[in-house]
């Protein structure tokens, strides 16, 4: 159904930037974490969004918009260097008596999380006019 | 919603000029047809809403917006479809009051 295309992008979008914040809670959590499946402190995880377009794109012409909204391209690890803390007493310190932490900064974090806030915000708001528009058309011949 | 639909359904077997014979038939051009197809779409809209809401409430759900947004979708559709079976129905009043 054509009808409610703007509620599935919108809807996309804020699954999109749910998940963006899930990541960002979760590089939060793991801010001194020194131990991974992989070996080596937690590495900062970043999202890639990717447009979702509907999978026929049919013509080529400018009118027709094939959208579907957003989705999440992939998960990807920052490959920054470790910060270096002297604790030779760690469990995970190294041989020179540092320990690697997580390369996360807070201050990044927050502004990250208030980025998907905002960007949540911004689309229930095309959510709610979408809705408007559906109701004024509701008022056609009342 | 069920009971909507039921009632919905039988209704424009008899709005249609046609015989109720050739509405229920493969002509999904008349009007009845696309009622009907109107009508199923509005019931499977109610029904993904009604199963994302049970989804939130068992817990199943990880998105809130999503429950949302499919019980507006089929609101909306609701609303849409009583609009048009009204205005239908009002022409076919105003079809009945006519002096012959």
């Amino acid at each position: 159904m054509n009808l409610f295309t703007s509620f599935q992008i919108s809807g996309s979008a804020l699954t999109a930037e749910k998940l963006r914040l899930d990541v960002i809670a979760g590089n939060i959590a793991n801010m001194s974490t020194t131990r991974t499946a992989a070996g080596g402190p937690y590495r900062r995880r970043t999202v890639a969004f990717a447009e979702d377009l509907a999978a026929s794109r049919g013509r080529n012409d400018s009118v027709s918009f094939h959208g579907r909204g957003v989705r999440v391209d992939r998960i990807y690890a920052d490959h920054r260097p470790p910060q270096l803390v002297f604790d030779p007493d760690h469990p995970d310190a190294g041989e020179d008596g540092y320990v690697r932490y997580p390369n996360i900064e807070l201050a990044k974090e927050m502004t990250d999380m208030i980025t998907a806030l905002r960007s949540y915000e911004a689309n229930t708001t095309a959510v709610n006019t979408a809705k408007s528009l559906y109701l004024k058309a509701l008022e056609i011949g009342r | 919603m069920e009971a909507i639909t039921q009632t919905a359904l039988t209704a424009p077997g008899r709005l249609s000029i046609r015989p109720a014979a050739a509405a229920q038939g493969e002509d999904e051009s008349s009007f009845a047809g696309t009622l009907r197809e109107a009508l199923s779409e509005v019931n499977r809209l109610q029904r993904e809403a009604d199963q994302a809401t049970l989804d939130l409430m068992s817990g199943d759900l990880d998105n809130l917006h999503q429950v949302l947004i499919k019980t507006e979708e089929a609101q909306l559709a609701l609303q849409f479809t009583v609009q048009v079976v009204s205005k239908v129905l009002q022409a076919y009043q105003d079809i009945s009051r006519m002096q012959v």
